[in-house]
Formats: C-alpha cells, structure tokens, sequence
C-alpha cells in the first residue's frame, strides 16, 4: 500500500476504536467443527431452489441447528427494484429476534441516517410449522434499499478524517459501522438479543434460521429467487440448544458472504490482531472473525485477492522454494505481517462477493494449508458456464441434476471435477470463478475459473453439450451403429465391438450415440448374455478416457449412464417371477430382500433414496444380502451413500461390488477380501483398514485414501487427494496413475516390498481430450514424501527427476533393480488391462523415445532413522 | 495398554478377570491378539489413530468400540511405541517393521472435526451394528463441548482421559501439563450435559489417575457413570512404578514388556487372581461407603458431589472433624 493509502487506513482503523461497544468474553460460544458447506455461481440467474437437493444431501454434515443461504448477482424484478437501484443502494437485512423491536430499530440506526428507497418485510410462509422438522420460528426479515443521508455522510468524514477518501468508500464504511452499531445496541453476544444485521452489502443477501439450510428457502419463499450464485451451510454446533440463528453461516463482510468447514485452533491470536486494528467481534465464531479477516485485507488495506488468499494460508515449504523470486520476496512479507493472524488448524472458506466498482461477482473457495477439509471443485462451459464448490463431489451433482431438470443448457454433469492444493506453488489452493459481463453488448454474462495465479482453470474447446432438442433427427447416418452393434453382440469376445466404439466415438454425433445405446438397451432385455454384455460395452465407455471428438465429455457420459440405469432398472424385482441372474431391490423394495433362487446370482441396488448412513443404508442393505448369499452387486444412481463395501467382515472372497453414480466416503473401508470396482470418482476415506482384496477406482479418490491399510490391491485411474496411505502397513500395493495433492504415505510402515511387503506406483500421468496420455507437470507436487517411514517403497515415474530430495521426509532414492521391476510388472500389466495405459507406449516411452525402466522409474525407500529405531534417551526428570 | 506395550499374559489375565468380574478391557492400540477372542464379550476393540491391528473383523468382535482421538496424558502428542519395544512377535501383529518405532498420529486423518467424528462413528455402527460406540478423549477446557458434540454424533459412551494417567512411556513433559486433572472435568461435563438435558442418554467414563476404590467414589460422585483403570490393575501385580516402561527390557517385574525371556515372568491366571482380588476388596470399601451414606446402588452416587468436601478449601478447625481414612469416612 502506498503511503497516501496508509495514512487513511491508519485513520479509518483509529476512528473505528471510538466506537462504542461492550464487552463480550473472548473465548468462542460454542465450538462447532466441520459443516456441510455449498456453492455456485452461474453465468446466467439461477432459482433459489437448485441449493435445496445439495443442501439436503448434506444433512449428515450439519445437525439442524444452524442453516443460511447467501445470493449474489440478484434478480431486481424479484426485488421489486429497479436494476439501477439494486447496483447502487445498500441492501441491508435486518433480523427481527424480538418481533417488536422494530420502531426502535429504525430510529435508532435507520431513519435519522439513512435514505430508504424501500422497505418491506421479506414474505414468508404462514407458518414456519408447516416446514417438517423445523422447531424454532425463524425470525422476521426486514429488507431495507437505503443510502447514507448526505449531511450524515458529511458529518461522519469530517469527525473521522475521511473527507479525501472516495466518497463512495465513505459510504460503505458508514454502512458497515452503522450495522456494528445496531448490533450493538440490540445484539451483542450474551447481551439481550432482539434484533441484527444480516446483511448490508450491495446486490447481495443473507438468511439463516435455526434449522437446516433449504428451510430457509422454504420458509422465505426463494424456490423462484433468481440470483447468479448460492452458497449454503448445514451448521454443526455442538451445543444442543440454540434458540436463534445468530451464530449461523454465512457472515457478512460488507460485499462479501463467507461460510466456513472447520474450526481454528488460533482464534483468540487471530481475535487478538483484529483487536489491535480496532475490529471486534459479536457473534463470537470462527466465521465471523474470517470474515472480518477479509473485508479488512480487502476493503481497507486495499489488497488483491492473490494477497489475502496468501495471508489467510501461506506457501510454506518446497513450495515456497518453486515460486518466482519476486514472488518469494512479496509472500516472505505478506507472511511475516500475517503469520500470527493465519487461521490455523482445518479450515476451507467458501466466499461469494460483489464487486460493484468493477462490476462482477466471485465465488471462490480457499482451502488450509494443510488441506483438513474435504473440497471439490467442478466447472461447466457451454452455452451457459456454472462453477461449483461443494464439500462432497455428490453435492455438485446434485445441484447439476436440479439445474438439469429445469434448463436444458446445463449437464447433469460437470466437464471438471478437481481439488486445490493448499498452499501451493502449483494452484494457490484457491479458485475462483468470475461472473462479469461477456462483453457482447446485450447484458449477458460470462465465468471465467481461475486459479490464485490467475491462471484460467478452462474446459476443452470445441465440444458442445447435447441438447435433447436438437440431433435426433439425423437418424439414417446411424443406420451403421446398429448392424456394428449386431455384429459385435455375437461374437465371444467383445473387444471387437467396444473397439469400434471407441473409434467411432470421436466422430460420432450424438444421435449416433444415443442409437448404440438405445441398441444396446433394445438388446439387453432379450437375454441376461446380451444385458451383461450390453452394461459392459457401456461400462467402457463410462470408464475409459478415450476421445470424444466435438461432444462434451460430460454429455458423452450422461448418455451412457442414463442407459446403464435403465438397463439396471429393467432388471425384475425380487418378487417378481422371472428367470435370470439379475434381480432388482431399491428403498421401497427393500423389504422383498431373501437369498437367491436358482439361477439368480447378481443383487442390482438402486441407492437413490436409501439414507446415507444408519441401519437402513443400502450398505447395511447389502451386508443381509451377503450373509443371504448374494455374491455380485451392482450398486447404482449413487447420491453419496457412505460405507459401500463396509462390513462384510473377513475372508469375503468372491464378492463383486460395482458402484455407478457419485459414491460416497468411506467406501471399502475395512474390506477384506471382496473386489470393488467404482465406476467413477471415489470420495474420501476410501479403503481405511483396507486388509485384503481388490479396488479399483475409474476416477479420483479423496482424503485420506487408505489410511492405516493392511493390504489389498489397489489401482486408481485418476489422483488422489491429501493423505493417502498414512500408516499403512502389512502388504499394500497400489498403483496410483496421477499423483497426489501431498502427504503420500506418511509413517508408511509396509515392511520390505522385494518380500511380501507393501509399495505404492505413481505414474504422474493424465489423459488430454483425445485420450492421449500426457505426463503431469510434476509427477508429485507436494513438500511431504513418505515422511517418517519405515518400510515399504514408492515408485515413482519420474524420467525427469523432478523430484528432489526436499520433498523427501525420511525417505531415500534407491537403485531400482531388475528385482523392482520384476515385483512392479505384473500390476503394470493389470493396469494396462484395466486402464488401457500402456507400459510400452506410455509408461516407458519418453518425448517419443522408448527407454529402460530404469530411466523412468525412481525408487523411494525408508532410511533407518535414529529417532525410529533403538529407545529414546531418558527425559529429564 | 496395547499389546506392544504390555506383556500378552498381562493382556490376557485381564480379560480373565474382566470375564469374571464382568465388566470389560480394552485392547489398547495393539491390535487383537488370537488369545483375546475366547473373551471377545469382554473386551474392547479400540480404533486408535494408528489404526495398528485394526480391521474390520476386530471391530465385528466387539461389544464396545472405543474411538481413541487422544490420551490425558499425552494429549495433541499421538502414540509411540519405541524400537526396543516393537519385537517381531508385536511386529507381526501390527503388520509393521521390527525394531522401528511405531507412531500413531495426532490427530485422526480421516477425522479433523466434529462431523467427521459422526461419520466415524456410523461407519463402525455400519459394520458392528450390534456395538455400543465410546469415544475417548482428553480433557482440554472445552471439554464439555466435545462430550456434547460426540453425543450428537451418536456415541454411547464418552471417555475422559485427564491428565494424570499414563505409564512411564508417556513424555514427563506432558504428563499432568497439558489436559485438564479429571475431577475438573468430571463435574463441567455432567453440569453441561445435565443442563443440555442429555445427561441421561449418555455414559460417561471417568481416567486417568484414579488410584484406589475411594478415588473412583469421588468420580462417580463427581458425576462419572464409571471409570477405567490402568495403572492401578499394573500395580496390582506388583508393578514398582519404576517408569522404565518404553524401554523393551527395562521392566522389572516384565509387566511392561514384550520381549520373549521377561514376558513370561507374568502368568495368566495368576494375573487374573491378582486384579479379581483387587476389585473385590475396592467393592468392600465401595459398600461399606454406600452403606454409610445410606444408597442401596453405585448408582445412586452419581453426581453427588454434595457428599464431598474439599479438606484444602476448610478452615483448619472444621477439616480437623474428618478423618481421612475410608472406613472412618463421616463427620465425627
């Protein structure tokens, strides 16, 4: 900041201290840990009710006890307001505790200052008991359009020294101690509590009620409020009685909403420099002190969002090391001025924000250093562009498939799903998407995804999304499709025809498409030969990253899952009298569960519906099912049921679990023995305790991927997010084809892998839309490589050296012998059979040349280390 | 006290006894040697941060499930097992290298928060429905947000560790320095859990410290529903409380220890006799205490603190009228 700047920043920070406020405790009110948190922006207006499916999805994140809703980008005819005032006038939102504290709200903070433009009290149902389950009456909203009077404005730049700041910037600084003061007055933690500010930025609003999230929807009546972005938040305090919705996400900045997974283990620090910079806190949460955080990196010390993303979670180690010199010198004192005031311990902030001077709005997601909270990302371009931000990959999809439903113009499916590296040299564990106006003269908008850098996060160009609409008239170029289809079903062996299809596939259209899978389906209800033939030539193309020429990769997918599940589906019912192996059971069959019949031999689980956990989960559902008999599962239209897989118990040899849709955590965990085949993205906690038998993963997988594994194979086509392998031990062998966000294998203890023992193969590859494969940038990013370890080994393809010996942590390069190679082989073939990845042509070939596989592969082993082995020395007594 | 840490006839004569009394044991993080199954209805399995031992059919064994996130004595500080101590028999057990420490990591990987804390505990549910879970933690000053917050999760049993407890293989450094002394935070949490009106649906378990059999009235009167002991049962046979625990043969009585010549001096059943008549003789002093006060129940002593007095809080007259002895224990 320049000197002019600091000499204003000092005096706005001075006059803040004369406010008048009273003392509250300087502890937290109620700790509350991570929540279920939601996001999105869109290029266009979206409904309020495209937040409710995600948000209900989410209800074992929260507990009930605390739900808001924030929207930016506002639709002004929804407001009743002219676009001209929404962009110009304070949309202040005041909570009514106490019904009739109204008159003195008014006098005392409102109508001696402020111009209203309008004012009304925001419509809600009759009555909140008409919503189930919601027990406290939300309070009374009162919406207020103002500006600050101007001989207020005057008088407050006068008294506080701001008469050369830009009036504008006056007015928002008016605004925002306005609403500390009627905080104050008639809020205060622990004080008596009848009425506060929700919100008071421009084009942006907050809600929140003492219940789940899309209650507040429900009761406010946003079903049809029309706003660019949504964030929502399922709070989980653990105090049990809480009787207003004081405490709840999101918080207010002054343009900016945040809402926050997480707890911090420095709050009294961070409160202690707040303090210091004359900033007090009322509402006694993490939350709100980020938030304060914020608007004062932002608003008032002017700095960009590169800034304050580095303020909040700073680049430590070899990242630190890999940013550009100029960049290490602004960081080193971004950091040294901020460290104390870093949020530390797990955290990840979804913010959405209005900038009206340069007219956008944001939705960013900023994850910890560390990387403790769970976070995915995804974006879709099209002929209209959504950014999303969810804490589980199934959120997201569950937002799409509401969008989907109403407007064509949206996939169910996203073209990118990905997490951030916290912290990083690589993306700055942050992202950002920009809704700004497109530029085409007509008001329409445009996203734009970027990265802390400002590096723009893009789709393929050139591909378009199906439209139902359009296409299917073309139906004589796909004559073809159905004799290939034909042909391909006859014979024994059905690499002829998935051949085909992945040839075709790139210059298909998409009523090509639709004809093979409308074939396919036509086909499988003929025979259970001709169905389990049918669901695996779908299955490769849902699988497999091979090219999809001009189509959206996503629309490709939709298609083929669709008809996957109508396949699925087909399948009668288990009190239904039909022949065949496969049989049907979803939530309102599930009663029908008995052990098989002759013949029946393969359980089909509609997951929709079933609860993500407890006794009536389908994973429950499916444990009867084994101790029944049932061997083979199908489990489909996942929207994030947890523990698939959990709870078969030992020596569950046999057993086959194929898992469609958007699984969900803790799938795997603590399997032993049965083969599990996600056919997907995996999400977090997958395969902890993992002792014995087969995952294999067409995707990503999340957190904590493996954590304390005993054994089993695993093989993952995508990457895997922080964590994976920590205090793995016994015989473990994974085959990871991406990398890792960080952490790989901490205190991996898996003995000697040349005998029996465990180890872990990156290939640090990815696919590019022609399904190529491409080697990452580095092939492991992180500064933590197999840190404490004490056993086992890595091997990593690394023709480069790229690695260095800084991101070891007690690990060693070793030679890597004929021995290593001998050992790693047999999973490279079976990763070649499941994944298409060539040893020769891929793996081993380099810049077009092929080598050894010792010049590609490196080995990372333990070292002994003093501090592991041998007593340690007598402390002090 | 995993296996690793105590000798396997130490393990085993308690879950003898537990049998016999019973009442319950826990594995510790060691995971679930073979000789424990024939008492797997008395024993807990417990899922620590290191997950060492741990599998699913370990969890299916259990009656209990504790979810270990810290110990009192060493809170924010893990599990170590040093070098000495991992012989190859505990290797074997734990999967693990010979001769290398073991660390369990603060905190749990998969767990960084309070909902993740529930999606644990539904895991375990998920795959030993039949199992009450217990969620085992220090006492930090927030104490009683945690015990309600694991209650919401849906844990069974809550249990505190203080600060007091822990062989000599935890730091000095930490012991008693960092978590909250347990008759603190016995009576925070069974206010705040009374006040939440959850009290009743919930079990609390009082460690860490608690020595003898008036100790463990005073928790209960504290308000704890029960206790665990550790130290106490190793005393019992005839630990010297030396503190030469972490060193793989520094025990002298081979309690602590899992090395192959010293791990025999501890025979099972003499181990179980030796804790039986411990507890029996505590449960004479628990009578003859009940009888006193006039309560038919152990039960009915829960959250009396109204029968304590603190002596260090009385003028030096009125503390002369009580005698310290138990048996003696009344205002004369």
């Amino acid at each position: 900041m320049s000197y002019e700047n600091r000499d204003m920043v000092d005096k706005i920070l001075a006059s803040r201290g004369r406010l008048p406020r009273r003392e509250v405790p300087d502890s937290k009110l109620s700790e509350e840990g991570g929540c279920g948190v939601t996001g999105f922006i869109a290029s266009v207006p979206v409904r309020g009710r495209h937040i409710f499916t995600p948000s209900v999805q989410m209800h074992n994140r929260g507990n009930g006890k605390g739900g808001g809703i924030a929207a930016v980008g506002l639709s002004p005819q929804d407001l009743g307001v002219t676009q001209d005032v929404l962009d110009s006038h304070y949309l202040l939102q005041i909570a009514l505790l106490d019904p009739k504290s109204r008159p003195e709200v008014e006098s005392f903070g409102i109508s001696p200052f402020l111009d209203v433009h309008k004012a009304e009290r925001i419509p809600t149902l009759d009555d909140f008991r008409e919503i189930e389950g919601l027990e406290i009456r939300p309070p009374d909203v009162w919406r207020y359009f103002v500006r600050v009077k101007q001989d207020a404005l005057d008088r407050f730049a006068g008294e506080n020294g701001l008469e050369s700041m830009a009036p504008r910037k006056v007015e928002d600084e008016y605004i925002y101690r306005n609403s500390f003061r009627i905080n104050q007055e008639f809020y205060a933690s622990l004080g008596e509590q009848r009425a506060f500010v929700l919100s008071h930025g421009r084009n942006i609003l907050i809600l929140k009620i003492v219940g789940y999230a899309e209650q507040v929807g429900q009761y406010y009546l946003l079903d049809d409020f029309r706003a660019h972005g949504w964030i929502a938040h399922q709070r989980y305090p653990t105090k049990g009685r809480v009787w207003h919705p004081g405490g709840a996400h999101p918080f207010i900045g002054l343009n900016e909403a945040l809402v926050h997974n997480g707890d911090f283990a420095n709050y009294h620090a961070v409160r202690e420099y707040l303090a210091q910079h004359n900033i007090f806190p009322q509402f006694l949460t993490d939350t709100e002190v980020s938030v304060l955080l914020f608007d004062l990196w932002s608003r008032t010390f002017g700095y960009p969002v590169e800034y304050i993303i580095e303020a909040m979670a700073p680049t430590t180690e070899h990242d630190f090391d890999l940013l550009p010199p100029d960049k290490q010198r602004i960081y080193r004192r971004i950091q040294s001025g901020h460290i104390n005031s870093s949020p530390d311990g797990p955290w990840f902030f979804i913010i959405a924000r209005n900038n009206p001077e340069e007219n956008y709005f944001q939705l960013m997601g900023i994850t910890d250093t560390s990387m403790l909270r769970p976070q995915v990302f995804a974006l879709q371009e099209g002929e209209v562009q959504i950014g999303l931000i969810c804490s589980e990959k199934q959120a997201i999809d569950a937002t799409l498939q509401s969008l989907a439903a109403e407007d064509s113009r949206f996939c169910p499916i996203a073209d990118k799903y990905w997490n951030a590296r916290g912290g990083s040299a690589t993306d700055g564990g942050s992202f950002i998407f920009t809704v700004a106006d497109a530029g085409r003269g007509d008001g329409s908008k445009q996203l734009v995804c970027t990265n802390k850098f400002g590096e723009v996060v893009r789709t393929p160009d050139n591909q378009r999304h199906f439209k139902s609409s359009l296409d299917l008239s073309t139906q004589a170029s796909t004559e073809g499709v159905s004799s290939a289809v034909e042909d391909g079903l006859a014979a024994a062996d059905l690499s002829g025809l998935k051949d085909y299809c992945r040839r075709s596939l790139p210059h298909w259209s998409f009523a090509s498409l639709m004809r093979l899978c409308q074939e396919l389906e036509v086909r499988a209800s003929s025979s259970d030969d001709l169905k389990s033939k049918a669901i695996e030539v779908l299955t490769y193309l849902n699988d497999r990253l091979i090219s999809t020429g001009g189509k959206k990769r996503s629309s490709v997918l939709l298609a083929v899952r669709d008809s996957l599940s109508r396949i699925f589906s087909a399948s009668p019912g288990l009190d239904e009298s039909a022949g065949g192996i496969y049989r049907h059971i979803d939530w309102s069959t599930r009663d029908t569960l008995r052990p098989p019949r002759d013949g029946e031999g393969l359980l089909v689980v509609n997951a929709r519906g079933f609860p993500p956990e407890g006794e009536e989960c389908d994973a429950r559902l499916i444990v009867r099912a084994y101790e029944l008999g049932w061997k083979r599962f199908i489990c489909y239209d996942y929207t994030g049921q947890r523990f698939c897989g959990c709870g078969l118990g030992p020596n569950s040899q046999g057993v086959r679990i194929d898992a469609y849709g958007s699984s969900g955590d803790y799938l795997a965990s603590g399997m032993d023995g049965l083969e599990i085949i996600v056919h997907g993205n995996a999400q977090d906690q997958v395969g902890q305790i993992m002792k014995q038998g087969k995952l294999v993963v067409y995707g990503d997988v999340g957190q904590t991927f493996m954590y304390g594994a005993k054994g089993g194979e695993t093989f993952v086509l995508g990457n895997a997010a922080g964590r994976p392998l920590v205090n793995a031990v016994g015989r473990p062998r994974v085959v990871i084809n991406g990398t890792c966000l960080d952490y790989l294998a901490e205190s991996f203890m898996a003995g000697d892998p040349l005998n029996g023992g465990g180890f872990v193969i990156m290939n640090g590859i990815e696919f590019d839309k022609d399904g190529n494969v491409l080697e990452q940038a580095m092939p492991y990013p992180g500064s933590n490589l197999f840190s404490l370890a004490s056993g086992g080994a890595i091997y990593m393809r690394d023709p480069y050296h790229r690695v260095v010996e800084a991101q070891l942590n007690g690990g060693v390069f070793a030679d890597l012998g004929p021995a290593d190679w001998e050992l790693i082989l047999p999973y490279l073939e079976e990763n070649e059979r499941l994944f298409g990845i060539s040893i020769e042509r891929d793996l081993l070939t380099v810049k077009g040349e092929r080598k050894g596989y010792q010049d590609v592969y490196r080995k990372v082993q333990a070292i002994t280390l003093a501090v592991l082995a041998g007593a340690k020395p007598r402390s002090e007594h | 006290m995993s296996f690793g840490s105590v000798a396997l006839s130490v393990i085993v004569g308690r879950a003898r006894a537990a049998r016999r009394l019973n009442t319950l044991t826990c594995t510790g993080e060691g995971g679930y040697p073979q000789e424990l199954v024939p008492y797997a209805d008395n024993v807990i399995t417990q899922v620590a941060t290191g997950l060492f031992g741990v599998r699913e059919e370990t969890i299916q064994y259990a009656p209990v499930v504790e979810l270990k996130y810290a110990q009192g004595a060493k809170p924010g500080l893990g599990g170590h097992l040093l070098g000495d101590k991992v012989t190859s028999a505990v290797a074997a057990l734990r999967e693990t290298v010979v001769g290398n420490a073991l660390f369990s990591p603060f905190p749990f990987h998969s767990v960084y928060s309070v909902e993740d804390n529930k999606k644990h505990i539904d895991w375990v549910k998920e795959m030993n429905p039949r199992a009450l879970v217990s969620v085992k933690v220090s006492t930090p000053t927030d104490v009683d947000m945690v015990a309600v917050g694991s209650y919401h999760a849906g844990a069974h049993i809550i249990h505190f560790d203080g600060s007091y407890g822990g062989t000599g293989a935890a730091p000095d450094i930490a012991k008693k320095n960092i978590a909250m002394p347990i008759e603190y935070a016995i009576p925070k949490v069974h206010r705040f859990l009374t006040e939440e009106g959850v009290r009743d649906q919930v079990c609390l378990i009082a460690s860490g410290g608690i020595r003898n059999a008036m100790d463990v009235a005073k928790a209960i009167a504290l308000g704890a529903d029960g206790v665990v002991i550790g130290t106490a049962e190793l005393v019992a046979l005839e630990c010297i409380r030396c503190g030469n625990c972490e060193s793989g043969r520094g025990c002298a009585r081979g309690i602590a220890t899992t090395d192959a010549e010293l791990g025999c001096m501890v025979d099972e059943a003499w181990a179980e006799q030796r804790i039986v008549n411990m507890y029996t003789a505590w449960r004479k002093q628990w009578c003859e205490l009940l009888r006193q006060y006039g309560l038919r129940s152990i039960r009915e002593l829960v959250g009396r603190s109204d029968l304590l007095v603190h002596l260090d809080y009385l003028e030096e007259e009125e503390r002369a009228r009580y005698k310290s002895s138990p048996v003696e224990h009344r205002v004369l």
